[in-house]
């Protein structure tokens, strides 16, 4: 299990290192000047000239290169162009807001989703299956942001139920962690897009825990405990235990994408987030933030897959630690 | 000889198969059904858009046609600047299905051969195309399209870039691990025993086996590629010389119209889930043909 685990852990490890070099070769191609990356075009000349020295820009670009993974190591992300203040202290609330928002949502879902999957797999052949897979195949053909456009038009501008947008209301702003997080007009703006993502989400666990269902459905243990005399709930429960293991390898794969399609939920329903402020930051050229919110995200994606891969193996002991 | 000849001749013909597997799959063939259109769309949609679909309309009086809700003479309504709906949606019909049958095809050639080749060759082979693999799984997906394309320029081309380099990670990872099982076989060993190259074994023995997860893995592929497109058409990302159903949602959303153009948000969400929908019934019908245990349920 030790040997594993740290074997696990350096994969990891270059993983992390290999995507951080590619992030260091993608955003020195932007467009511009190479140095445009770390210093504000806008500044004047002199200025730009000290900046440069001071931040190792005029050395060559493998020292660059080491700077950079240091400063990475550091979490020290430079100088915002566009807030004039440092990167890390721009958007660490806006990382806050996507681990709220997507911190809620892949719970539910996955929750959801399993229990659905274990009810459709069981009930198979009944009406409420075949509803159910309908229902699987429309979401999942769906763009996340169009199922978002939707839900705002429906339950935002005709039934005006819920904000159409932002975080919260106009004029109040959160004073700490607590009262931002525990609101109630902050739940209220999460109420649509966590809907949003909640509906997006659970669609692959419940099909993935649905197949599975099937699978395990004819072993025999069940038909052992049938003739036990286990009732009908009971048994889908046992069942219910043995089919989990293929849900939780998805869930490794599903951090991935959920960090794709959050960016695009964030631009629907202005939430600030780490995604969207990706998107205004290469707006604005504003590259600073938008490689550590890139660096950030995948940090995130990386260091997920991990911690999945460890439940996995301990959920299964039928793994070998080889 | 004679009893080869009996088997060939029990097993029914290629278009009698044909017939039967379509009649057994009504929903594949009502998915063929659906792609059939937007396939008309995609070839021929200037010449069947019933307008220009990027100009402007003016009334006779000379004011703009704008945001008009559907009418006998706009199906569909107007944008906001006066285009026409129905036009925008038949044409916007072709990038979405060419990024998604293009960058489909290449996703799966790159990652059926790096399945392939780890999967048969194994030790350190397997170990550094495992760990490339690993490398795509720790990138996000649309956040580095977004990066990517900002770096190369808006384009359908580019688009097509951003997803071949990362979406070939699944066909990879899954096809792999059928090799790994294949590899045992005994038609494998009797391959090398009577001096079959590794080439030929891989791409003359093997691979025909993965075949049906290549086509699956094919059709969900032009499936992720409709909808990473529109998606980055969506963040405003698509070429700003044509028209694709992301595109059109970008505008409608970032004029604000969404409040109320719900004749501008439908049609091209609803075109886009129509198309997915269909690459992934196919892409179903495809694992009925892989996996016949599947067929029973």
């Amino acid at each position: 299990m030790r040997a594993y685990l740290i074997r696990r852990f350096c994969q990891t490890l270059i993983v992390l290192f290999v995507v951080m070099s590619l992030v260091f070769v993608l955003f020195r191609l932007l467009p511009g000047d190479p140095t445009a990356m770390m210093v504000d075009q806008s500044l004047d000349q002199l200025a730009r000239q000290r900046l440069l020295v001071e931040w190792g820009l005029d050395a060559p670009l493998f020292q660059q290169y080491l700077t950079f993974l240091k400063n990475i190591a550091a979490l020290n992300f430079g100088e915002s162009f566009y807030y004039r203040q440092p990167v890390w202290q721009a958007i660490s609330s806006s990382w806050w807001n996507t681990v709220v928002l997507m911190g809620t949502a892949m719970p539910i879902a996955l929750a959801v989703g399993i229990l659905a999957g274990a009810y459709l797999g069981w009930r198979r052949g009944s009406r409420m299956e075949r509803f159910g897979i309908v229902l699987a195949l429309i979401l999942r053909s769906t763009p996340i942001f169009w199922l978002g456009i939707i839900v705002l038009m429906v339950f935002s501008y005709w039934l005006h139920l819920f904000p159409t947008g932002g975080m919260r209301e106009a004029g109040s702003s959160g004073e700490g962690l607590l009262s931002t997080y525990l609101s109630m007009d902050f739940l209220h703006h999460m109420g649509l897009p966590l809907l949003t993502a909640t509906l997006y989400f659970l669609v692959d666990p419940m099909m993935i825990m649905r197949t599975s269902m099937l699978e395990i459905k004819s072993e025999d243990f069940l038909e052992h405990l049938r003739a036990v005399g286990f009732s009908e709930t009971a048994l889908m429960r046992h069942c219910a235990r043995n089919a989990l293991l293929p849900v939780v390898t998805f869930a490794s794969i599903m951090v991935g994408f959920v960090f794709g399609g959050q960016v695009l939920l964030e631009i629907v329903f202005a939430w600030p987030g780490i995604g969207r402020e990706m998107v205004l930051a290469i707006d604005r050229r504003d590259y600073p933030i938008a490689q550590a919110s890139f660096i950030i995200m995948s940090c995130m994606v990386i260091g997920m897959n991990f911690v999945v891969d460890l439940l996995y193996s301990r959920l299964d002991p039928r793994i070998r630690y080889a | 000889m004679r009893e080869r000849h009996a088997l060939v001749g029990s097993s029914p013909g290629f278009p009698a198969q044909v017939r039967r597997f379509l009649g057994a799959d009504k929903t594949a063939l009502a998915a063929w059904l659906v792609l059939g259109f937007f396939f008309v769309l995609a070839l021929a949609g200037p010449y069947i858009a019933p307008r220009d679909p990027v100009e402007s309309n003016y009334r006779e009086d000379g004011s703009l046609v704008r945001l008009e809700p559907p009418s006998r003479e706009f199906w569909l309504g107007t944008t906001n600047v006066g285009q026409d709906v129905l036009s925008q949606t038949i044409v916007g019909a072709r990038i979405p299905i060419e990024v998604g049958l293009v960058s489909a095809f290449f996703v799966v050639l790159i990652g059926t051969n790096v399945g392939l080749i780890a999967g048969y060759f194994g030790r350190y082979i397997d170990e550094i195309l495992m760990r490339i693999t690993d490398v795509a799984y720790g990138i996000p997906f649309i956040p580095f399209a977004i990066v990517l394309i900002s770096v190369t320029g808006v384009g359908t081309t580019n688009i097509m870039l951003a997803i071949t380099l990362l979406l070939w990670r699944t066909s990879a990872r899954v096809i792999r691990a059928q090799v790994l099982t294949l590899k045992q076989r005994p038609f494998v060993l009797a391959a090398k025993l009577s001096g079959a190259s590794d080439f030929r074994i891989l791409y003359r023995y093997i691979a025909p086996h993965v075949l049906p997860l290549t086509l699956l893995y094919m059709a969900f592929g032009v499936a992720w590629g409709i909808l990473a497109e529109v998606s980055l058409g969506f963040v405003g990302l698509g070429d700003p010389e044509s028209i694709s159903w992301g595109q059109m949602l970008f505008y409608a959303f970032r004029s604000g119209a969404i409040r109320f153009a719900w004749w501008w948000t439908l049609p091209p969400g609803i075109a886009i889930v129509l198309t997915v929908a269909s690459f992934y019934l196919i892409g179903r019908s495809f694992e009925g043909i892989a996996d016949p245990r599947l067929r029973e349920r």
